[in-house]
C-alpha cells in the first residue's frame, strides 16, 4: 500500500519549556486524535516525530497511525535545527519506499518544522542535505521571534507563523496541520499531491502566512 | 546540602509532598529487601500493622541532641529524615541527588525528590514538625492533583480535606501505553508483558511483578485474564481511554496503582461516508455506470464505479469508459480514462477522452483498409496486405484529437462555470485498447497515458501485459493525456505508450484504472507476473455473469485503495447475436 510519510520536526529547545511545549504535546495528540477520524488517513498516513534541542532525536520512527502513540516532549538545551534538517533528511532516506519494480512508491513525506529560536549549529549544512530530498508539502512555522529568513530558505513556499505559543495558538496550528494531512491524503488516494502553500487548506487567522 | 537543595528551582507544596512522602516510604517498606539501605534503614520507622510513617517510632531511634528544645526537636525530626534521606540517595548513586529523580528507572518518584529539598529549607524547617507529618499521615493519602499549585509552599498547618482513600498508592511517575488496537480486529497483550514494561520502568526484578488488577470498560470486547496478565479480544468499538491496574512488586508485596492509557482505533471501513455530489454543480456524472455489448465477435462487460475517497466527501466519479465497434471491419474500440482527482473538472475530461477516442476511432477503422491489420512494427496480415496507415499512429492522432477537444472544452466550456477553467483542470489519463479477430487469432494493440493498464489472457492462467507502468518515482506521479509533453512524437515516448500482441488462444482482456490495478498489483513486477494476472481472472470470471455483478464486485474493501474503479472486461463472445 501506497503510504503518506509525515514528519513533525519540533523544536524542544529551554525556550520552549513551559506552556509552549506542553502546548505542542497537546497539539500532536489532538492531530493524532483528529486524523484517527479521518478513514483516509487512518488507512494511509504514517507519522514520525522529530525534535532538536541541543541535538535533534528521532522520538518516534515513522509509525502508522492506528499503531501511533504520542510522545511526552520536554524542552531543554539550545536549537541544534540543523541537525535536525539533517535528521529528517536521513531518515525520509531510509523510510520513504520509492518506486521499484517490486514496491509501489509511498508518497512524498510532508513536512512540519515548528520552532521558537535560532539556530545554534551549522544550519547550513542541515539545510544542503535536507534540500537533497524529495518532499511533498514542507510547511514552516515560526513561533514567537522565530527569524522567517531563516525558515524560508528551508520551506520558500510555506512559512507561517505564530505570533505567541500559548495554547489556543498551537491548538489552531495544529487543527491547521490536521486537516493538511486530511487534505493531503484524500488527494493522494485520488492520485495526485500537494505542492506549497496554496494547495493546503486557508490556515485559521491565528496563523500568519509568511511567504 | 544546601548547594545540592538549590538545583531545582520550583517547590512543591506540603500537599504533594506528603502523599509522594507516604507513597515513597510505603513502596521503600515493601521493597525493603530489593532496594537496600533506605529501605531498611526506615523499616523501624514505620507501624508494622499499617506500614504507615510512625514519627514516635522515628524520634525514638534519630538521634536528636538532647540541648534543643522541644519545638526545635520537633523540627530536627524532619530534617533528620530529609538529610537521611538525601545521603542515601547521594551514596546510592553515582549522580547528584536530584538528577537521580530523572533517571528513567530510579525507584523514587521525582516528586519527592523535589519535596526532600523544599522541606530542607531554613524556613520549612522551623515550620515543619514530624508532629504535623504524623497527623496528616494519619489522614493517609491526600489525593489533592486536582488542586493548583499552592504557593504558600512552607506554612503550616496545611487545611486539607482528606479525601476518600482509594486502596493502594498511585504511582504517577510511570506513563505506561498498551499497544493501540482498532475495532473489529483482534487484540492482544501477552500475559506479564504489562507487568514486565512497569517492572523495567521502576528497575523491578520483572519474573516476581505482577498484574493483579486492570480495569478495562466493560463493554470494550476486551478480557484481562488475572492469572497471567494478559489481555485479549476483540474490541468493539473505539475508545481512547486511562486504565487503572493494581501493580505488586512481588507476590506478597503490596499493590501499586497504575494507570495505563489504551487506544482502540475506529475501524476505518466504518468511517467512509456516501454522499451525493451536489445536484447543481457542473458536468454532472452518475456514480455508477455499467453496461454489457454484443458484438459478432466480442462479448463486453464494462462497469465503473465512484471510489469512496470521493463519496466520503460527496465527489462526482472521475473514471469513464466507452465501447465501441466498426461493424464493417470489425474492430472493437474500448477506452478507458481516471480523471485526476486533483483536477476540479477531470470528470469532464476522462469522459471527453473516451467518447471522442471512440467514435473518430470506429469511423475510422470502419474504413474498407482497415479489413486487414498493418502496424508499424510488426506487421500483422491475415491475407493480401494493402498498405494501411499504422494502428499506432491511428491510435496516437485519437489521443491527440481527445486532447484537443479538451483544450476547446477548456477554452470554451459548454456548461456554464463558476470561473474560466484551465486545461490541467480537466487532467484525465487514457487506454485505448483495440481489438480484432483474425481467423483464430486475436490482434490487440493499446495506446495509454498515464496509470491503469491492459493486459491479454491467453489461457486462465496466462496473461500478457499490454502496457508499460507510467508511474514516477514517487506515488501519485503520472502523466496525463492533457499534459503536451504525454503527447510527444518523439520515438522513445510513443514506443513507451504503444502496444500490440498477436495471441492464439484469447481468453479475455482486461482494461482498468488504477482504482483496480493499484489493489490487484501491488507493484509493477506484479503487473508482469501472470500469478497475480490468474488470481484476479479467478476472482473475476465468475462476476462476468454480468455487469451488474461486476459492478458489485468492484466494491471489494482494499485499505489505502478508495479510488474510482473501472474496469472493461472483453470475451470471446461464443454466441454472437445474429447479424
Amino acid at each position: 500500500m501506497r503510504r503518506l510519510p509525515v514528519y513533525l520536526v519540533l523544536d524542544a529547545s529551554g525556550s520552549m519549556s513551559g506552556e509552549p511545549i506542553q502546548a505542542v504535546n497537546n497539539g500532536v495528540q489532538m492531530l493524532v486524535s483528529a486524523l484517527r477520524q479521518d478513514p483516509q488517513a487512518l488507512e494511509t498516513a504514517y507519522l514520525s516525530v522529530i525534535t532538536f534541542d541541543s541535538s535533534a532525536h528521532e522520538l518516534v520512527p515513522l509509525t502508522d497511525l492506528p499503531s501511533f502513540q504520542a510522545p511526552n516532549v520536554t524542552a531543554s538545551g539550545v536549537t541544534a535545527m540543523g541537525e535536525a534538517l539533517e535528521l529528517v533528511a536521513n531518515c525520509a532516506r531510509r523510510d520513504v519506499i520509492k518506486a521499484s519494480g517490486t514496491q509501489k512508491a509511498d508518497w512524498r513525506p510532508m513536512v512540519f518544522i515548528m520552532t521558537d529560536g535560532m539556530p545554534t549549529d551549522d544550519f547550513e549544512k542541515g539545510l544542503a542535505r535536507f534540500k537533497q530530498e524529495k518532499w511533498g508539502a514542507i510547511v514552516a512555522c515560526a513561533v514567537n521571534d522565530a527569524d522567517t529568513d531563516i525558515l524560508k530558505k528551508i520551506a520558500p513556499e510555506s512559512v507561517v507563523a505564530l505570533d505567541t505559543a500559548d495554547s489556543a495558538a498551537m491548538s489552531a496550528f495544529f487543527k491547521w496541520v490536521t486537516a493538511s494531512i486530511g487534505l493531503s491524503s484524500k488527494s493522494v488516494q485520488n492520485g495526485k499531491e500537494l505542492e506549497g502553500l496554496d494547495q493546503l487548506p486557508p490556515p485559521p487567522p491565528e496563523i500568519q502566512v509568511v511567504v | 546540602m544546601s548547594d545540592i537543595l538549590q538545583q531545582s528551582k520550583s517547590s512543591p507544596t506540603l500537599q504533594e509532598f506528603l502523599p509522594a512522602l507516604a507513597e515513597t516510604l510505603s513502596q521503600l517498606h515493601s521493597e525493603n529487601s530489593a532496594h537496600g539501605n533506605l529501605g531498611k534503614d526506615i523499616a523501624p520507622w514505620l507501624d508494622e500493622s499499617t506500614a504507615k510513617f510512625d514519627p514516635t517510632k522515628f524520634r525514638a531511634t534519630a538521634s536528636i541532641s538532647d540541648d534543643l528544645t522541644i519545638e526545635e526537636r520537633k523540627s530536627r525530626d524532619v530534617a533528620d529524615f530529609v538529610e537521611h534521606s538525601i545521603f542515601w540517595i547521594s551514596s546510592n548513586s553515582q549522580d547528584e541527588p536530584f538528577k537521580v529523580c530523572n533517571h528513567p528507572n530510579s525507584i523514587l518518584p521525582p516528586l519527592f525528590l523535589k519535596l526532600l529539598e523544599s522541606c530542607s529549607t531554613p524556613e520549612s524547617l522551623r515550620l515543619q514538625t514530624m508532629e504535623n507529618f504524623s497527623e496528616l499521615l494519619k489522614s493517609e493519602y491526600i489525593q489533592n492533583s486536582e488542586q493548583p499549585a499552592n504557593a504558600e509552599t512552607s506554612s503550616l498547618p496545611v487545611e486539607t480535606t482528606a479525601a476518600p482513600l482509594p486502596p493502594t498508592p498511585r504511582s504517577p511517575n510511570i506513563r505506561i501505553a498498551l499497544r493501540n488496537g482498532t475495532a473489529g480486529k483482534p487484540y492482544s497483550v501477552e500475559g506479564g508483558a504489562i507487568a514486565g514494561r512497569i517492572a523495567e520502568a521502576r528497575g523491578d526484578d520483572p519474573a516476581f511483578a505482577s498484574i493483579s488488577h486492570l480495569q478495562l470498560p466493560c463493554d470494550s470486547g476486551l478480557n484481562f485474564d488475572a492469572a497471567t496478565g494478559a489481555v485479549t479480544g476483540t474490541p468493539t468499538r473505539p475508545l481512547e481511554d486511562v486504565l487503572l491496574l493494581d501493580y505488586a512488586v512481588s507476590p506478597s508485596a503490596r499493590s501499586i496503582r497504575f494507570e495505563v492509557s489504551l487506544l482502540i482505533n475506529p475501524d476505518p471501513a466504518s468511517l467512509w461516508k456516501d454522499l451525493d455530489p451536489s445536484p447543481e454543480a457542473p458536468y454532472q456524472k452518475a456514480s455508477l455506470a455499467h453496461e454489457t455489448f454484443n458484438y459478432p465477435d466480442f462479448k463486453v462487460i464494462a462497469a465503473s464505479r465512484r471510489g469512496r475517497s470521493h463519496a466520503n466527501k460527496g465527489d462526482f466519479r472521475d473514471d469513464d469508459f466507452a465501447v465501441g465497434y466498426a461493424e464493417k471491419t470489425g474492430w472493437l474500440v474500448v477506452a478507458v480514462a481516471d480523471g485526476a482527482g486533483s483536477a476540479k473538472y477531470s470528470r469532464k475530461g476522462s469522459s471527453i477522452a473516451c467518447t471522442s477516442c471512440r467514435d473518430w476511432l470506429v469511423g475510422n477503422l470502419n474504413a474498407p483498409e482497415y479489413q486487414y491489420v498493418g502496424t508499424s512494427k510488426q506487421p500483422v496480415m491475415d491475407s493480401e496486405s494493402q498498405p494501411v496507415r499504422p494502428i499506432r499512429d491511428l491510435l496516437y492522432d485519437a489521443a491527440r484529437l481527445a486532447h484537443d477537444k479538451i483544450e476547446r472544452e477548456s477554452q470554451n466550456p459548454s456548461e456554464s462555470l463558476p470561473e474560466p477553467p484551465t486545461l490541467r483542470n480537466y487532467d484525465t489519463t487514457l487506454i485505448l485498447l483495440l481489438m480484432k479477430k483474425m481467423g483464430d487469432a486475436c490482434f490487440a494493440a493499446t495506446f495509454s497515458i498515464g496509470d491503469g493498464g491492459a493486459g491479454i489472457f491467453t489461457s486462465p492462467q496466462d496473461a500478457i501485459p499490454l502496457t508499460l507502468p507510467d508511474g514516477g518515482e514517487h506515488a501519485g506521479q503520472t502523466t496525463f493525456l492533457t499534459i503536451p509533453s504525454s503527447l510527444s512524437v518523439k520515438p522513445e515516448n510513443l514506443e513507451k505508450r504503444y502496444h500490440n500482441e498477436v495471441v492464439q488462444n484469447f481468453t479475455a482482456a482486461l482494461s482498468m484504472t488504477d482504482g483496480i490495478t493499484d489493489p490487484k498489483f501491488p507493484s509493477d513486477a506484479a503487473f508482469a507476473d501472470s500469478a497475480c494476472w490468474s488470481t484476479l481472472w479467478a476472482e473475476l470470471e465468475p462476476t462476468l455473469e454480468s455487469s451488474e455483478s461486476l459492478l458489485e464486485w468492484m466494491n471489494f474493501f482494499s485499505p489505502g485503495n478508495h479510488d474510482d474503479r473501472t474496469l472493461v472486461a472483453v470475451l470471446p463472445n461464443p454466441s454472437p447475436t445474429a447479424e
